[in-house]
């Protein structure tokens, strides 16, 4: 299953990476790096069954508790 | 506006609205929680949300041309602005992932039970991403043919149940204490309503932005009175029942059976449910990636959207344990967090905006 | 390559994966590893509360060589027992007894055609409360289903072929909804019956099943069903029975008659329109119900042996609202010594006053038996038939 998500994810890495290098668009590769490194440490977390913390569930405590409805 | 060279008309305008309204309230219809009076909570709803509706559209009207981010940098200054407008983004990007995690409950109860969800939305995310990856004038022209075989498919819907509706189910009528109604309406202005304050980032590229305001409003009047005529629907059907099925519409629409022909028209919802969730989610994710592109000023916003539509993936399926957790927050916490979002920044933006006196009179719209 | 080129082959390939995704791999159904359950029958052991689930299910290859033998018009043998199959499964809870289906089955059961659910009257009076909660809960369940009880056990019921349908659950539906069809029994999906279940103060209601012994062309006898009753609920449990003169009356009542016939000692009337109205008044406590009813019909039989006159007509009029009447007040007096809302008295009470329902509501079962209720009937004599003359003269 980790496997399958990093061919995938390596393979979704491949399409826009050389085209960004050769317009020299650093910027934009920057963005990219750090929100595809986002990605695929979130995906293996989930493929490896890691609880992620359930943001919707802990906003609604926290409103829930701020306003007592 | 280097990064967006698309326009698109008044009427493609509303057709987004109407699509975008519908979104995920094609299955999980607005009124919920009020009963058999539904219909009057969607009624109150819809006056309020057409009254954020007329906030925000003052401040697209009174900054032409620029999309919110631009309008905070502007507004509060380079930092200041960007981090609201940090904000802001991320209120998009978590109602696109609730958006796909209504969407990806749904299809795992009803129709594929065995596919895992993240399958279903990876897929449902590719399409998203390559309808953005092309523009917005490519979404307006999608919606075009979408959103009317929508509205299509719920009016001959409602035409087709005639022979089970007993409009008694809807009486007595404002059975539900003042207090529940009101907030069951301000919910419903919150969802869906309101949630048209995404459009902020798309108003800029509307080629007469002076009908903007009235073409978003026309938009909204349109799906408001669909969804008044469903909640009508399905408290007439239903009965009592209506208030405790989790999908009504899906399963008002399984009762038709007109001469053995007409019969399991509910798969029409649920294509309904795949073309509507598509243009919210398709125009959450464009909000999403274009605003990112803005507050770090680059050049193209195309690499970052596969990367940031796959956190949103992840994001819908992590972000509640299990859908009692989602309809607690459905029915009580979203109509206040929500706040914020959509009435909030706008209306102090706007308020700012009028009291600096931006922008300044002669300035050239680039 | 050129631009164009390359998009060809991506389109290609496209189309190429698409299909495979549209049958959905991991819930494709095959159609021969189903077993489409076409009526699904309840019944509780007295002694152990076991559920005892009963199925239904369509051969699909022995429905194509009956249906060519359709054409003969006499009573199916032994071929159209073999469109069905009954099997069953014993477990401590509905859903505990819908599991155990890989013990007597080859197939997956499939409930999207179910037609009709059959309560045995055990079952249904210890109270069909699981049942119902997951037939709601499940996809599957869909709303339109009909709800029946039987008058002894349900897999008897379920296994009695039927003459002119070869799947034995499509024809007790069609059944049901035909005596629904001529005013004589009520027809009830699950959503209306769990409509009424939600409703605190209304009963539930399902018409009532029964097996008889008919002797066939062939001179052997063989048993059919035959819809006999109204069963009626209280909450999730049946209390009673509403026999066919107090059915007939109830569906005046709630509006629910479409065609059928009114028979009066002088002549059979074919109803051609019927509405009715249940209309609450509260004074000081003491509720009033006018039950108001508006008929139209036309002459089919006439005994009298008399050429017919327009008085004549005004007293077969009479004739018929005193008998509609008379039906209606059977099924309030059986009602009332039951004390089950079948009528939907409450609800009416609530919609039209709304503060005062919230102190009936809980004394509801005091108050019920204690209602005055009023019966008015306005009858329409349209056509009185080919002839006015009698045929033979006294």
């Amino acid at each position: 299953m980790i496997a399958l998500f990093m061919i995938g994810s390596a393979m979704l890495a491949l399409w826009p990476i050389p085209g960004l290098v050769r317009k020299r668009w650093w910027k934009e590769l920057i963005c990219f790096a750090v929100l595809w490194s986002m990605g695929f440490i979130f995906s293996v977390m989930l493929s490896m069954r890691i609880n992620l913390p359930p943001i919707t569930t802990i906003i609604n405590k926290y409103i829930t508790g701020m306003f007592g409805i | 506006m280097l990064l967006e060279k698309g326009k698109i008309s008044n009427f493609q305008l509303s057709v987004l609205i109407v699509g975008f309204v519908f979104g995920s309230s094609v299955i999980i219809p607005p009124g919920q929680g009020a009963g058999h009076d539904a219909w009057i909570a969607c009624a109150l709803g819809l006056m309020e949300g057409l009254l954020i509706v007329w906030i925000f559209t003052a401040l697209a009207k009174q900054f032409k041309d620029k999309t919110i981010v631009e309008i905070n940098s502007l507004v509060y200054g380079k930092i200041l602005g960007k981090c609201i407008s940090v904000l802001f983004i991320w209120y998009l990007f978590h109602l696109g992932a609730l958006v796909l995690n209504n969407y990806a409950r749904f299809f795992k109860l009803e129709i594929y039970p065995a596919t895992p969800k993240a399958v279903g939305l990876l897929l449902v995310m590719l399409v998203c991403a390559s309808t953005v990856g092309r523009g917005i004038e490519v979404l307006a022209r999608c919606g075009l043919i979408l959103a009317p075989l929508t509205l299509l498919v719920a009016v001959t819907d409602t035409l087709l149940v005639i022979p089970h509706i007993d409009l008694k189910n809807l009486l007595p009528i404002l059975d539900v204490p003042i207090r529940k109604l009101l907030f069951v309406s301000h919910g419903t202005a919150s969802f869906p309503f309101a949630e048209t304050v995404a459009f902020l980032m798309v108003l800029a590229f509307v080629d007469k932005p002076e009908k903007g305001p009235s073409a978003v409003s026309r938009g909204l009047l349109i799906s408001g009175f669909i969804f008044i005529m469903v909640a009508v629907r399905n408290a007439a059907v239903l009965g009592q029942m209506g208030t405790v099925y989790n999908y009504p519409t899906y399963i008002a629409v399984q009762v038709i059976d007109i001469g053995d022909i007409f019969n399991r028209l509910e798969a029409l919802v649920a294509i309904n449910l795949i073309t509507m969730g598509f243009i919210k989610i398709s125009i959450l994710l464009y909000g999403t990636v274009l605003g990112l592109a803005q507050v770090f000023n680059l050049r193209s916003y195309r690499p970052i959207i596969l990367p940031v539509g796959i956190l949103m993936v992840i994001l819908a399926l992590t972000n509640v344990g299990n859908t009692l957790e989602m309809l607690e927050f459905a029915s009580k916490g979203y109509s206040i967090y929500a706040v914020p979002f959509q009435i909030g920044i706008p209306l102090i933006t706007l308020v700012i905006a009028k009291l600096r006196k931006l922008p300044p009179k002669g300035e050239v719209n680039s | 390559m050129t631009r164009g080129q390359r998009l060809k082959i991506y389109v290609i390939i496209l189309l190429i994966i698409i299909p495979v995704f549209l049958s959905g791999c991991w819930d494709s159904i095959q159609l021969d590893k189903l077993s489409i359950v076409s009526g699904l029958g309840w019944d509780i052991n007295l002694d152990t509360g076991d559920v005892t689930l009963t199925y239904q299910s369509i051969v699909p290859s022995q429905i194509k060589s009956t249906s060519s033998t359709s054409g003969s018009g006499e009573q199916k043998g032994g071929g159209a027992l073999n469109t069905i199959q009954l099997d069953h499964s014993t477990g401590s809870s509905p859903y505990d007894a819908l599991s155990r289906y890989t013990q007597h089955g080859s197939r997956i059961p499939y409930y999207r055609h179910t037609q009709v659910f059959i309560f045995g009257k055990d079952g249904a009076e210890q109270g069909i409360y699981p049942f119902i909660d997951t037939v709601a809960r499940n996809p599957a369940g869909r709303p339109n289903i009909l709800m029946a009880v039987s008058e002894k056990k349900a897999s008897d019921i379920l296994g009695v072929q039927n003459g002119m349908e070869s799947i034995q659950a499509i024809g007790m539906a069609e059944e049901i909804k035909l005596s629904a069809a001529f005013s004589k029994y009520p027809e009830v999906t699950f959503l209306e019956f769990a409509n009424r279940l939600m409703s605190k103060t209304t009963a539930p209601i399902a018409p009532m099943i029964g097996i008889f012994l008919e002797t066939g062309p062939d001179g052997k006898k063989i048993q059919k069903i035959r819809i006999t009753g109204t069963a009626v609920f209280k909450g999730d449990s049946m209390i009673g029975q509403l026999n066919e003169r107090e059915s007939s009356g109830l569906l005046w009542a709630i509006n629910k008659i479409k065609k059928g016939f009114v028979m009066i000692p002088e002549a059979s009337l074919e109803i051609v329109r019927a509405k009715s109205k249940i209309v609450p008044e509260l004074q000081d406590d003491k509720i009033e119900i006018t039950i108001e009813i508006d008929e139209e019909s036309n002459l089919i039989e006439y005994k009298g042996r008399k050429d017919l006159t327009a008085d004549i007509v005004q007293e077969l009029e009479k004739g018929q609202a005193k008998e509609i009447k008379s039906q209606v007040m059977a099924a309030v007096e059986k009602s009332f010594s039951l004390d089950a809302d079948v009528f939907g008295f409450g609800d009416a009470v609530h919609r039209k006053y709304k503060n005062e329902w919230k102190n009936l509501k809980p004394m509801w079962d005091e108050v019920y038996p204690n209602i005055k209720v009023v019966v008015k009937v306005k009858t329409h004599l349209n056509e009185i038939g080919d002839v006015n003359k009698a045929l033979m003269k006294k």
